[in-house]
């Protein structure tokens, strides 16, 4: 199957907006905001354990954001690019915050003690078994899986992201999809 | 990009594909819209807010990273220090364990000897506050054990330490300690100077679990 892109890096729009944001124009940021939130908890509920996590880090993504928008600049792929680097530095912090901290299962996602409706749906169900698969990928193509499947952006799109060649995403994504293929139920 | 595994893909693209649910938006927006009326200025850095999973997490094992989220979580957006790769990093953690004072006997933890993944950018700033935050866990842990078995000398010289750690940049910089942390840290090393156990025990195992109970 072969999935649409539907965000596209750097755009006028997108770039002007930002740059009115990078002012201090806060309508300009909402509207960034806006456009984008759905995007990035996409690609952090895709990396995170949780929804829970990924929502929290969603709204850290874009308060860090807030603050860094003065220093923002549009080379390296756009606002969304560089959302989704503020984004994916998080959770690396995050994974790393807790690595020397808690034992392996740990940082396993843990049942909701008070499970709301959206949990109890079945895709619920269906990314638990996925994260499961992707927490075996190594970083690297588990980011390029979530930045194509959970976040849409093409190929050309995630090499910005994760600063790798093209090709080098390309040959990421095959892999990482091959792997998860054997490991599928 | 042609796809060859499209089963693979199709279960991928579906597993993710949900936007935000309503009272996800709402909570989202709010905080955002919260954090939008602060202004950049007025916006006291993030921190990972304890939700239900990271409460369950935290109950258990009495996670709250206070201390390493004051370290990391500043320094990973793209300001204000800038980002390096893996080397950087590195470079930093040898720079600052070289001018860092920690307790006789004492060795830093193994995560600091270099950069765990290789690929990741990591914010100027972060590989000396990593390990001023360890060396100060690490006094704290030499002063417990220094008044428990009633070493007079070690419990001076880890006083002496602790108070000096108010000085270290990770503590005084503005865009690494943020009021609360600053707070805590005063509390704990309050509780040094006046010799209480209880807080410090507590503080240990609340946040220097990098490196207590020592190994």
């Amino acid at each position: 199957m072969e999935v649409e892109a539907t965000s596209v890096l750097s755009t006028e729009a997108n770039d002007e907006e930002a740059a009115l944001a990078a002012q201090g124009d806060r309508a300009a940021f909402a509207s960034l905001y806006v456009r984008h939130r759905d995007t990035v908890f996409r690609y952090l509920r895709a990396r995170c354990a949780s929804d829970d996590d990924a929502l929290e880090l969603t709204a850290v993504t874009f308060e860090r954001a807030l603050m860094a928008m003065p220093h923002f600049s549009a080379r390296g792929g756009g606002v969304l690019a560089w959302l989704l680097r503020i984004a994916r530095n998080g959770v690396i912090d995050q994974e790393r915050r807790r690595r020397p901290l808690l034992p392996g299962w740990m940082a396993a996602e843990q049942p909701s003690p008070d499970p709301t409706p959206e949990q109890a749906a079945l895709g619920t169900e269906q990314r638990r078994e996925l994260r499961g698969l992707l927490a075996e990928l190594p970083k690297v193509q588990r980011d390029a899986i979530a930045l194509r499947y959970a976040a849409g952006l093409t190929a050309r799109q995630i090499a910005i992201v994760i600063n790798k060649s093209e090709h080098a995403t390309q040959k990421l994504i095959s892999r990482a999809v091959v792997r998860l293929k054997e490991r599928m139920p | 990009m042609k796809s060859s595994n499209p089963q693979v893909e199709h279960r991928l693209a579906t597993a993710f594909d949900d936007p935000l649910s309503a009272p996800q938006r709402a909570w989202l927006d709010s905080r955002v819209t919260t954090a939008l009326d602060r202004g950049p200025t007025g916006l006291r850095r993030p921190r990972l807010r304890a939700t239900r999973s990271l409460l369950l997490v935290a109950a258990m094992l009495i996670m709250t990273p206070l201390l390493f989220a004051a370290g990391a979580a500043i320094f990973s957006t793209e300001a204000p220090y800038g980002m390096g790769d893996a080397d950087a990093y590195d470079a930093e953690l040898a720079a600052a364990r070289a001018v860092t004072p920690i307790p006789p006997g004492a060795t830093w933890p193994p995560y600091l000897d270099q950069a765990e993944d290789r690929d990741a950018t990591y914010g100027t700033g972060l590989g000396r506050s990593m390990v001023e935050i360890n060396a100060y866990c690490l006094w704290l842990g030499y002063w417990y054990e220094a008044q428990d078995r009633r070493d007079a000398a070690a419990v001076a010289a880890a006083v002496v330490a602790l108070n000096n750690t108010h000085g270290w940049e990770t503590f005084t910089d503005p865009l690494t300690s943020d009021e609360g942390f600053r707070e805590l840290a005063k509390k704990t090393i309050d509780a040094v100077d006046s010799g209480d156990a209880d807080t410090v025990l507590s503080e240990l195992e609340r946040n220097c679990q990098g490196t207590w109970p020592p190994r």
